[in-house]
């Protein structure tokens, strides 16, 4: 059996297509709208090009045209050229109608990014949905041509018109495979349509079949094989010499198409629903806060369009009361997009309260106290958090963010006892900005093929500070403490001021990509836009690049 | 919530609060934060430089010879709101009068007047009872006292001579015997990691003793102790096989664990 290149390369579509977190669930009706006609499109395109090859292939088997016309094939000198104009014609009309679906929708916002090989020289990077119906094109044709091959062999024998095992091979076999295609296409285009209206939440269509439509379609095609006889077979370069094998192989075929072009139509994470709720962690057997508080809750999903996390804003760990505010349990919901878009202009986050959460559900304000103790100081250099960087006030919340506190091997009591993750290593995802952009550790990869790991630092730097090189606040004068901070675009011990803490520092433009911009993000090397966390203000987000949803914080 | 108050007398009296004391408002009342400490387990090292020694729960002999730990603030902290009014009409009253519990480092309202800021450094080879500062406030409902150790800052009180407490909440220097050993260890911890208590001053779902919600015209001061243990310091640390940071974190934790507050009223004078 042949499982050519364009299989591996339209699975390597279902990784690459993914920008940051694909949409999973429902979307917006413009891009829901884009997405059904990309599906509609895609099955038509594929049935007529499909249609046609078998065509070929049967007039060549028919000795009707020559003995190697290039079938599967369709830009081939020897392909018919009627079926040539048909299927150019076709290819012409999927440009045409994606392009005024779409009109309204970005690709990226369906999860389009760059079109793999061997069709990356049609469309290299998929900035427009031009681009995306060129690579669908081109992904549709090989994974056709894969199918015709398959089912066909490279060189089908030469039987005339009325030969049983011609019937056998394009009216029982190919054309039954074809009708199968078109059969799931058509399914899972209905099953989408229902995820992206928020209609279902989280069936993953590209291997659902609740109604058992898609069984029933394989049953037809078995049954449409078993036509077919072993003498039948044995006359043929099909993919198998038996009845069962053919019917095995004939359906084996079927689904490897339609799962390349549903690919297409809705690109995939390999792993995972897509979901960014599939970041947040399972509380399950956290250890609590300690006795006497009650378990820590969290609940996060995908519904409509948006991200939804609920949480009792219990810390998973041993609560260390260093304020005056009790630890009790405030049931909070946190709303982002599922499918973040960088805005034309960056917003600010708010001054006061919640500004993002951590993927334990615990709310993250931004790097700055209210007007007491220290008028809008920084938290961190001024040493009144606990050790995973947070505190009470209404509700237990962070200022900055430390990675042994936030995954699922740190579910312990005392997770800052814990080792610090490793720098050669890529850091996880640690939380959400309300815009809908993930927030990570400190540590990235510097390339696609993450050949090396560097820190991610703040562009940040303190200008209020007095003197450096401190080892004590004992150095420092009344009103200022030794902390580090970022200065100049280095790490560096400073003397600086406890309070205002967003007028004492400031962005500046730093060349060296491990230098984040002054939301403390950047994109990455897949080209996703994301936050990290960094070690110097403002520990998490600087601003949301992109359009946030508001959740109770004060500007 | 621990448990941990040895109530005497109330600490408060009327329940209306937060405006400026008037012609017919009651006096203030002081409040005296004191530091003190318990040390019924630990003896006094018999050695020329002092100190003091406790054999902890893992039979590790811990002798200490030099140690300061910082005592960050101390406060008492308002009931909530429904258990300081007898009533749902007088509750909203002291809402709309009353200051709001200040939550810190987000209120955008007032700071505690109840509250002891100052960082205090305490010497742990010589320990002793002292008054950690006087605060006046308008008589208010306390149910809770709420005890901070973090690090110091230059501004510190009794900021030792020999060695650098700012930017550090604790320090300990001594020794340890490990069971069975016959040689002393010496260790060093220092940290500026901070640990605090937040104390009930009654029981946890009951509500205020009497005596905090009536008010006491006769109540000038009141005196919260908060108590420490010095016999307790090192349970559970395994010396051989601890970090310096692991001890010091323990040694925070079980301070904490053992501090309790004591409330007692008087009268002016």
């Amino acid at each position: 059996m042949v499982r050519s290149r364009h299989r591996r390369a339209a699975l390597a579509a279902a990784i690459l297509l993914v920008a940051g977190r694909a949409a999973f669930a429902a979307v917006d009706d413009d891009a829901a709208r884009c997405r059904s006609a990309i599906a509609l499109q895609a099955t038509s395109f594929a049935d007529t090009v499909l249609r046609h090859m078998i065509t070929c292939e049967q007039g060549r088997m028919r000795a009707a045209f020559a003995a190697d016309a290039a079938c599967s094939d369709p830009d081939a000198a020897g392909f018919p050229a009627n079926g040539a104009a048909v299927i150019e014609s076709a290819t012409s009309a999927l440009a045409s109608r994606i392009a005024r679906a779409c009109a309204d929708v970005s690709p990226s916002e369906l999860g389009y990014t760059a079109c793999p090989p061997p069709c990356d020289g049609s469309a290299s990077s998929l900035a427009s949905f031009a681009d995306v119906a060129s690579c669908l094109a081109c992904t549709v044709r090989g994974a056709s041509s894969d199918a015709i091959v398959e089912l066909f062999g490279t060189t089908p024998p030469v039987l005339g018109r009325s030969s049983a095992a011609e019937r056998c091979q394009t009216r029982f076999v190919a054309a039954s495979v074809r009708s199968y295609v078109r059969a799931v296409l058509r399914i899972r285009k209905l099953c989408q349509a229902k995820e992206d209206a928020g209609v279902t939440a989280g069936v993953d269509c590209a291997t659902a079949d609740a109604t058992g439509a898609i069984a029933a379609a394989g049953a037809r095609l078995t049954a449409a094989v078993a036509r077919c006889s072993a003498a039948d077979l044995a006359l043929l370069t099909s993919c198998a010499s038996s009845v069962a094998g053919e019917q095995s192989c004939a359906r084996a075929a079927g689904d490897a198409m339609a799962d390349d072009v549903f690919a297409l139509v809705r690109p995939q994470a390999v792993t995972g629903s897509g979901c960014a709720a599939d970041d947040f962690l399972d509380l399950s057997g956290a250890p609590g806060a300690g006795a006497g508080y009650p378990a820590p809750a969290l609940a996060a999903s995908c519904t409509a369009g948006e991200v939804v996390v609920t949480s009792n804003s219990i810390p998973p760990y041993t609560f260390v009361q260093t304020t005056p505010n009790a630890l009790v349990a405030n049931q909070a919901t946190y709303r982002f997009p599922q499918s973040p878009v960088v805005a034309a202009s960056t917003t600010s986050i708010p001054l006061l309260g919640v500004a993002a959460v951590a993927v334990n559900g615990l709310p993250i304000f931004g790097p700055n106290e209210a007007q007491f103790p220290d008028p809008f100081g920084d938290p961190v250099a001024n040493a009144i958090l606990d050790e995973c960087l947070g505190h009470t006030a209404f509700a237990y919340h962070y200022h900055a963010l430390r990675v042994q506190c936030l995954t699922q091997a740190g579910l312990v009591a005392e997770p800052w006892t814990l080792a610090d993750p490793p720098s050669d290593e890529p850091s996880p995802v640690i939380g959400y900005a309300f815009d809908g952009f993930p927030i990570y550790g400190p540590y990235g990869c510097s390339d696609a093929a993450c050949s090396t790991v560097v820190e991610h630092l703040s562009s940040w730097d303190n200008v209020g500070y007095e003197s450096l090189d401190c080892t004590s606040s004992a150095q420092c004068s009344a009103d200022f403490t030794c902390a580090p901070s970022m200065i100049d675009g280095a790490a560096r011990n400073a003397c600086v001021p406890t309070t205002y803490a967003w007028t004492n520092n400031a962005y500046r433009a730093k060349a060296d990509a491990r230098y984040l911009d002054q939301c403390n993000g950047h994109y990455g090397p897949g080209g996703d836009y994301h936050y990290h966390a960094t070690s110097t203000f403002p520990y998490v987000l600087g601003c949301y690049r992109g359009t946030p949803t508001s959740n109770g914080g004060q500007p | 919530m621990r448990i941990a108050a040895l109530v005497g007398l109330a600490a408060a009296s009327s329940l209306l609060s937060g405006c400026a004391p008037t012609s017919g408002s009651p006096p203030p009342t002081e409040i005296r934060y004191e530091l003190g400490w318990r040390a019924q387990g630990a003896s006094d090292a018999a050695s020329a430089s002092g100190g003091w020694q406790v054999t902890n729960d893992l039979g590790y002999r811990v002798r200490v010879e030099r140690g300061y730990v910082v005592s960050r603030s101390m406060e008492l902290v308002e009931c909530p709101r429904d258990a300081r009014a007898p009533s749902a009409a007088l509750a909203w009253l002291a809402g709309a009068l009353g200051p709001s519990l200040a939550h810190a480092g987000h209120s955008s309202l007032q700071p505690n007047p109840a509250a002891i800021t100052t960082p205090l450094v305490e010497s742990l080879t010589a320990p002793r009872q002292l008054v950690a500062g006087r605060v006046a406030v308008v008589p208010q409902a306390y149910c809770r006292a709420h005890y901070l150790v973090a690090r110091a800052e230059r501004d510190a009180r009794d900021l030792p001579a020999d060695v650098d407490m700012v930017g550090k909440s604790l320090l300990l220097e001594g020794s340890y015997l490990a069971p069975g050993a016959t040689d002393p260890v010496a260790f060093r911890v220092a940290t500026s990691t901070a640990n605090g208590a937040l104390l009930d001053l009654a029981a946890p779902g009951a509500p205020p003793s009497p005596g905090s919600r009536a008010y006491d015209g006769a109540a000038g001061v009141v005196r919260v102790t908060i108590e420490r243990d010095r016999a307790h310091l090192f349970d559970g640390i395994g010396f051989a096989s601890a970090s310096e940071q692991d001890v010091a974190r323990r040694v925070l934790g079980n301070l904490i664990a053992h501090t309790r507050v004591a409330v007692v009223a008087g009268p002016r004078g």
